[in-house]
């Protein structure tokens, strides 16, 4: 008991909960602006936690990453870019809720089941880890293989009405994905000589191209472009109550969803989203609206990316494994602060975590009256006339995509993107898939390398371990039924 | 998506897509020489003037728009803008 009252003591001390403020607001910029991720914020901070208290640094990059992944979301509502690559699953479909007339509904749901779901993430966090860690820790590489399938097979549910044009993207993303080095053999893979592409095309310029030069670029054939692009933002958080009430199910299972995902180690809040999305389409009671402005995949993906944070966590303080890229560097900070995660940290520092666990709760809780501050504040910003808004945007294009590697060849990854993702949606290709391939192109092809030396070649691996048999098992249904009622769609029409 | 916006046949239109790619790929191709403040400042022009913005706006926004960028990436974020021309002034 005494270490909770300590953990108290610790949290609400003014520096912490200065701290906490002061790294929202870099969150909610760096989660706002395209090209800046949520683990890019988190990089940012290391340097600031040298000079803080144990529990402040951890404050800080809780808060900040936290912030970041629903700040993320807003661009992508007003104006169709997303600010993180786990809001990209979801822009469309906010996107079309601004043009409806419901921006406000969008970013209010979007802030709310941030909330909701950072909060079960934490409540699971809090309850289950050591549990759940042992489960995580079950996982090799085999079901690694059957889970990132399972997740590029989303990529084709969450395109909707053109399933094969989606297809395509993600194919085309799968491509992209196998430029340059990472690959098990280390074999230097469509680099054409080049030094810049030993690495690959980086997923962030990629990124931002396809979606935010292409949006620059179909801006500038818009016959109007004097229209300023968002309308009001009324009250956000009207009409939340109506739909807690009314996606509970939605709710419920992306923030379980989210929590679990977080917690595999690899795999964060991206791979959240888009799977959760994806989910909600395919069990929706009303499929037929989603892309057209339909909040409930919004509900279950928000809440899952949120959660995915706290589920990150799971691992990273039970084993000092890393849940996903932001902990694995919040992991190195607690190396740093003497905060030696794993199981011994339950015994030796209870108050610690119940400070992080404390951390957890506020940081989610503060996200409503500064997410609300963000939401209006870039309302107002992106109300300005579009023929000033846009060329500023290609200008934070830019500096985001050469920020993240500092690389000048990251800017011709940009242009190259731009125009092809702009080519792409001309002709109705969606194009969100691509950078799902990118994202999981890579794990995918490593997983299964991994998996296939282990076996020595033989195929029956990977369905000999029980959860490895049950994900291959879903994988199968999932794309059997996606054939069979294709098949029966093209029947119905023929 | 593709029916939200369709391409007008305007060869004006034509006009300003190739100078957006254009001014993005001389940004690119001229960063590194001219220095991020003098390339960032004249893809804005270019592009504001392109867009008809009202022209007592076009150069204050661009600067005033460089600088910030400039000082919350650079400053802030720490990312090594290059400085180019302006090499002198560095701070």
């Amino acid at each position: 008991m005494e270490a909770l009252a300590a953990a108290f003591q610790m949290v609400f001390s003014v520096q912490t909960l200065v701290v906490m403020v002061l790294a929202s607001l870099f969150g909610l910029f760096v989660g706002a602006v395209p090209g800046l991720t949520a683990t890019m914020a988190t990089a940012l901070l290391v340097p600031i936690t040298f000079f803080l208290p144990p529990i402040p640094a951890i404050a800080a990059m809780v808060t900040a990453t936290a912030m970041a992944i629903f700040a993320g979301d807003i661009p992508g509502c007003l104006v169709r870019i997303p600010g993180t690559p786990a809001s990209a699953a979801y822009v469309d479909e906010t996107y079309r809720m601004t043009v409806k007339g419901h921006a406000e509904t969008a970013l209010g749901v979007s802030l709310v089941f941030s909330v909701i779901g950072g909060l079960f993430g934490t409540l699971v966090l809090i309850l289950a880890a050591p549990a759940l860690a042992a489960a995580a820790l079950q996982f090799s590489s085999f079901e690694y293989f059957w889970l990132v399938l399972l997740g590029l097979t989303c990529a084709v549910f969450v395109s909707g009405d053109a399933p094969l044009k989606g297809m395509i993207t993600l194919f085309l993303g799968l491509l992209l994905g196998c430029v340059g080095l990472e690959n098990p053999a280390a074999h230097p893979r469509f680099t054409f000589d080049l030094p810049d592409l030993l690495s690959g095309v980086s997923l962030i310029p990629a990124m931002i191209g396809l979606f935010a030069v292409s949006e620059v670029l179909r801006f500038s054939l818009d016959a109007n472009p004097l229209a300023p692009v968002s309308r009001q933002v009324g009250s956000v958080f009207r009409g939340m109550g109506a739909m807690m009430r009314r996606y509970p199910v939605q709710t419920l299972r992306g923030s379980s969803l989210g929590t679990v995902i977080g917690a595999l180690p690899g795999a964060g809040a991206d791979m959240a989203a888009w799977m959760s999305y994806a989910i909600s389409r395919r069990f929706s009671r009303e499929p037929e609206k989603f892309g057209t402005g339909h909040p409930e995949g919004l509900v279950e993906a928000g809440a899952a990316n949120n959660s995915a944070l706290a589920g990150a966590w799971i691992p990273a303080l039970v084993f000092g494994i890393p849940g996903d890229s932001i902990t694995a560097i919040v992991i190195g900070v607690l190396y740093m602060k003497n905060l030696n995660p794993g199981p011994t940290i339950f015994i030796n520092n209870p108050s610690s975590i119940y400070a992080v666990f404390l951390l957890f709760i506020i940081a989610n809780l503060l996200m409503l009256p500064l997410g609300w501050l963000c939401i209006k504040v870039a309302a107002r910003l992106l109300r300005t006339p579009r023929n000033l808004l846009m060329p500023v945007i290609l200008l934070f294009c830019v500096v985001g995509a050469f920020a993240i590697n500092n690389s000048p060849f990251d800017l011709w990854i940009l242009v190259a993107a731009g125009l092809l993702g702009w080519f792409l949606e001309t002709h109705g290709f969606p194009i969100a898939p691509a950078i799902l391939g990118m994202l999981l192109g890579t794990m995918l092809e490593e997983h299964f390398i991994r998996s296939m030396i282990k076996a020595d070649g033989n195929l029956i691996a990977f369905v000999e371990r029980p959860i490895a048999a049950g994900l291959a098992l879903l994988v199968l249904v999932v794309w059997g039924v996606s054939a069979w009622l294709g098949w029966r769609r093209r029947r119905a029409i023929t | 998506m593709s029916a939200l916006r369709r391409p007008a046949g305007s060869p004006l239109l034509r006009l300003w897509a190739l100078s957006t790619v254009g001014a993005l790929v001389g940004y690119v191709a001229l960063v590194d020489r001219l220095g991020f403040i003098i390339t960032a400042f004249l893809m804005l022009c270019s592009q504001f003037a392109a867009y008809r913005v009202r022209p007592a706006l076009i150069v204050p926004v661009a600067a005033v728009s460089t600088l910030l960028v400039h000082a919350a990436f650079y400053k802030l974020l720490r990312v090594p803008l290059p400085w180019g021309l302006l090499s002198g002034w560095t701070w």
